[in-house]
């Protein structure tokens, strides 16, 4: 049996449209701060109710000053949310697809540092995309190589390490909105060299564009990430389960519970806010109400016995 | 001319110094080494905690640090602090239960010196601690921990 091979394995399907980004991010968050470091996660969401709720995201010591138009978020009522990884600015809406992954070392067997954790997954990605696709690492970006030979950026990653473990998460570009992206995001000042100080438009380009053939819709990228990650778990020993998620299920709630225990029990480490034009958390972010009724029922004996299953499952996957 | 002492009496002398040394520093001093790749210099029951050149490296530059206040508590295997390099969020590790004493300010305004001088002047924070320092490794330990991690 391969280290880290657990019985009562779960696998989580969640209802994409119910998961906004900050959510998403939060939840993740929860997840690679709360559960043992031995489990891993993967977690697959797009949703096309995204459109109603765009977001900007940062990374953890992203300037909003520097890198949004705060004026034009706050006049089209755009949040900004900074997560706990580093990297650059995204904004999520209904053209982006988010998948993450928190995997232990003995999952990817590299050392768990930025170079080698993006050789790895690259590699993982272009099994998705299938060989010869064009599909290809640019320095911390996942790109397509044109026919004039340019590199375009379709994804870009950002990663966080523990001693054990590590997230790496990928927002995939399903298509491009330059006039929206550059009403809300400034030009970086620190780009990849690759880029040589291409606008949005000449230096990113969407999946629909460029790999028409190879999926047919956003929901198409996710499943074949999801069959190309069960193969590798397997692979490695690991087992592969699957939870449903729903408005009212169980195991939403005890998710929840992860992220009032994360708010409660580790306020320090939290690092998942709605932040405002200064990159300081909302007012809201400080009121612990809510999270205070999870964390409570989270402690429930049945909340914790299912939890403790799901924290010894060895591969979690969240679609 | 210079004189040459005989070799007995500069070994006799050399030995008082270092007795005198001891006898009125009385401390250990020594650096140690972690599989997470940190360092830990001790002088004393005051260590010095770093991350390795071999980490720099691997985490590229590293554009913040996130310093630890001073008075934080440090629990030996917990997170103390972390370092963000440009796409990725590093944690660093407290080999001792003690107390943070003092952080280096520099990096405040200057990150990037944990790329330069990792091993020395990128140094992170004091820790004052209780007990002895163990289960981390010596230098050629940690180097060939390094090697075998590597391939």
């Amino acid at each position: 049996m391969a280290e880290g091979l657990r019985a009562d394995p779960r696998l989580c399907t969640l209802s994409k449209a119910l998961i906004y980004a900050k959510n998403m991010l939060l939840l993740e968050e929860a997840l690679y701060r709360t559960t043992p470091p031995q489990a891993a996660w993967v977690l697959l969401n797009w949703g096309a109710g995204w459109a109603a709720k765009p977001t900007v995201v940062l990374g953890i010591s992203g300037k909003p000053q520097q890198l949004v138009h705060v004026d034009n978020a706050t006049e089209d009522g755009i949040p900004l949310v900074r997560r706990y990884s580093g990297g650059g600015t995204v904004l999520v809406d209904e053209n982006v697809l988010l998948c993450s992954m928190i995997l232990p070392k003995s999952f990817t067997g590299v050392e768990p540092f930025p170079r080698p954790v993006m050789r790895w997954t690259g590699r993982l990605y272009e099994g998705v995309f299938g060989a010869p696709s064009g599909f290809g690492v640019a320095e911390n970006d996942y790109v397509v190589r044109m026919a004039d030979g340019s590199m375009r950026k379709v994804a870009g990653n950002a990663q966080s390490f523990t001693k054990d473990r590590f997230v790496h998460h990928t927002s995939f570009l399903w298509k491009v909105d330059d006039g929206r992206m550059g009403r809300y995001l400034t030009l970086p000042q620190r780009q990849p060299q690759y880029r040589a100080n291409r606008t949005h438009s000449d230096f990113l380009t969407g999946i629909s564009t460029a790999f028409p053939d190879t999926f047919s819709s956003p929901q198409a990228l996710l499943h074949a990430t999801q069959e190309v990650i069960t193969e590798e778990a397997l692979r490695k020993g690991f087992q592969v389960a699957e939870v449903a998620l729903s408005a009212s299920s169980k195991e939403l709630s005890h998710f929840d519970g992860l992220i009032a225990q994360l708010c409660y029990d580790k306020p320090k480490l939290r690092s998942t806010f709605f932040v405002d034009g200064t990159g300081a958390p909302l007012p809201e972010e400080a009121n612990g109400r809510y999270e205070r009724l999870l964390y409570d029922a989270f402690r429930s004996a049945e909340c914790r016995a299912f939890l403790d299953g799901q924290g010894r499952s060895d591969l979690g996957l969240v679609v | 001319m210079s004189r040459m002492l005989p070799v007995r009496l500069l070994m006799r002398r050399a030995t008082c110094a270092a007795h005198r040394g001891l006898f009125v520093v009385g401390r250990p001093f020594s650096t140690y080494y972690s599989k997470s790749h940190e360092w830990f210099k001790v002088d004393g029951k005051v260590g010095t905690l770093g991350i390795t050149n071999h980490a720099q490296e691997q985490l590229g530059e590293i554009v913040f640090v996130d310093l630890p206040d001073v008075g934080k508590s440090a629990s030996k295997g917990s997170g103390l602090l972390s370092l963000e390099s440009v796409k990725a969020v590093g944690e660093v590790y407290s080999p001792v239960d003690g107390k943070v004493i003092e952080q280096n300010g520099e990096l405040s305004n200057n990150p990037k010196l944990v790329n330069e001088e990792p091993e020395s002047n990128g140094w992170l924070a004091k820790i004052e601690f209780q007990g002895e320092v163990s289960g981390m490794l010596t230098r050629d330990e940690y180097d060939q921990f390094v090697k075998e991690e590597a391939a």
